[in-house]
């Protein structure tokens, strides 16, 4: 079995008299890129809070690497937050230093990570001067002084450009390929899509999935998506629907979608269409993307509630 | 202790940074100067009035009355100015989370704030405070009596009581700071408290150069610190100061 880098066990967090958690329980692996997705205010902030010990949980359990979570199994944990909680008047050595300070950390670590996250030369620079992008890798830099196990990431790629963006997931996908454990809350599907292994899904302080990613993604489609090297014609296209045990389910942007009745295989299938004329440039097993399960769940939902009020 | 340690040096840096902290010594600089002509005035009028055994209580009443005012305006006005401009900010900014939500417990970053506001006030208060005494003393006092005068109790005051009374507001200031949304709140019961305490202690009938006078300026000093500690054991978690940010 593999060994737990972190686990929520029916945990209950209410603020101001509303119930933000309602029990949550969800489980994150050691070496796991853990995508923890949901809409705004649908819990995600307080779930990091409550899992730093920013907010004492009102029931359940936080466990941090097989045991309940206490000060000394925190200090395994980096984290970025939502504001990247620099200190604007001091300079982004300075920012480092508090840090390694406080984690007991070498003080040569900071040279070292300035210039992993590119900000060599920029020691002595006031922060309050710095761009958005480089705040964040500089926060990054900041969560990996004290070289920890866990890596918690609350939206690490919000309000950057496009350029920003693909550092700090180049950056995420370094870390977690030296072995990270990274737990990423944000609501980018693309993000999450791209990076994560595994992911949980909280909605309304409820965790409505979780799981592995292709696992998820894969859902309950059984069948195939078929790219033609040319675009057919409307007389293919009838033939497939013609032949119901293909399982023609539509084209979407030239690619085919086929879901085959019960004991075709893809052998049959391919055949199939080569024997119609169809010449094939590619075929592969089809999935719902993240976005595709997250309006299932999500927004479908929101629909019920306000077509039902 | 190490928290405590590594927050004052991060709070002392910011402070003194501050674009806050650099008004409330400009302030502080300017309204010095008005003290000190009113007060060599007044000396002067006395000291011509009769001899120095008559004028010696009023010419110590009104020595003690300036070492009082510019002591307070330093340690007091100063501390407060810059414990609130960058509580406001860290707050809103988020990096007060970021720093609770590493190794750092809330009184120490408590504590580390007060210090860090309260320590700069005082090493420029002492030493502006016996500046104004020192120059009133040369430029007044020694050229009619000849010799200098600085009575035991006024220096009781301005070293002991007032500084006592600067961290009592300091500790409390920085405790409403942290645990309300608008740190405005915590110079306002600063204000209100400094209104009280000047309008409780004349009303006492104490004298500035009196050792009543000091005593009551460090036991008021010593209430509010013994206030604050008590209601920061009480209030000050973690989950009051992230939920009372207000963000940017």
């Amino acid at each position: 079995m593999m060994e737990t880098a972190l686990e929520f066990k029916e945990v209950r967090k209410s603020l101001g008299g509303k119930e933000i958690l309602k029990g949550i329980t969800f489980s994150v692996r050691v070496g796991d890129v853990f995508g923890y997705l949901g809409p705004n205010g649908a819990g995600k902030t307080t779930t990091i809070r409550v899992l730093l010990d920013l907010l004492p949980p009102d029931g359940g359990e936080v466990w941090l690497f097989g045991r309940p979570s206490d000060p000394e199994t925190r200090r395994r944990i980096g984290f970025l937050l939502e504001n990247d909680g620099l200190f604007d008047g001091l300079t982004a050595a300075e920012n480092l230093f508090l840090f390694a300070r406080l984690y007991g950390a070498p003080r040569p670590r900071v040279r070292e990570l300035l210039e992993l996250v590119g900000l060599k030369g920029k020691e002595r620079d006031r922060v309050g001067t710095f761009s958005k992008g480089m705040r964040q890798r500089l926060a990054l830099a900041r969560a990996l002084l004290h070289d920890p196990e866990l890596l918690v990431l609350d939206e690490p790629t919000a309000g950057l450009d496009p350029t920003g963006q693909m550092e700090v997931r180049e950056l995420v996908r370094e870390l977690a390929g030296s072995g990270k454990t990274v737990f990423l809350s944000s609501h980018n599907l693309d993000e999450v899509e791209r990076l994560c292994n595994r992911i949980a899904l909280i909605h309304h302080g409820e965790i409505r999935l979780q799981g592995e990613t292709h696992e998820l993604m894969r859902g309950d489609r059984t069948g195939y998506v078929v790219e033609p090297s040319k675009p057919l014609s409307p007389e293919l296209i009838q033939g497939l629907c013609s032949q119901a045990d293909l399982g023609f389910a539509g084209e979407e942007g030239g690619a085919l979608l086929f879901e085959p009745r019960e004991g075709m295989g893809l052998k049959t299938l391919v055949s199939r269409l080569e024997e119609m004329g169809i010449e094939i440039e590619a075929i592969r097993r089809a999935r719902a993307s993240l976005e595709e399960l997250y309006r299932r769940i999500i927004v479908e939902e929101e629909w019920g509630t306000s077509s039902q009020s | 202790m190490g928290d405590f340690f590594a927050i004052v040096a991060l709070s002392l840096r910011a402070n003194l940074r501050h674009r806050q902290g650099l008004i409330g010594v400009i302030v502080l600089a300017v309204s010095i100067v008005p003290v000190f002509f009113a007060m060599k005035g007044t000396l002067q009028e006395l000291l011509a009035r009769a001899s120095w055994d008559v004028v010696r209580p009023w010419v110590g009443n009104a020595l003690g009355l300036s070492g009082y005012l510019v002591s307070l305006l330093c340690t007091v006005f100063l501390g407060v100015m810059l414990g609130v401009g960058t509580l406001t900010q860290e707050k809103a900014k988020g990096a007060m989370e970021t720093l609770l939500a590493a190794p750092v417990r809330e009184m120490a970053l408590w504590w580390a704030k007060v210090t860090a506001c309260f320590l700069p006030a005082l090493v420029l208060g002492i030493p502006a405070t016996m500046g104004i005494l020192w120059a009133l003393n040369v430029t007044v006092i020694v050229p009619v009596v000849g010799k200098a005068f600085l009575p035991a109790p006024i220096l009781a005051t301005v070293l002991l009581g007032v500084p006592l009374l600067g961290l009592g507001l300091a500790a409390l200031v920085n405790l409403v700071g942290l645990l309300v949304a608008n740190p405005n709140l915590g110079s306002l019961a600063v204000v209100v408290v400094v209104i009280a305490v000047s309008n409780i202690l004349p009303r006492l009938g104490l004298e500035f150069a009196s050792w009543a006078f000091a005593y009551a300026n460090m036991a008021a000093g010593g209430l509010i610190l013994a206030g604050s500690v008590v209601a920061a054991r009480f209030f000050l978690t973690k989950q009051r100061i992230i939920l009372s940010a207000r963000r940017l």
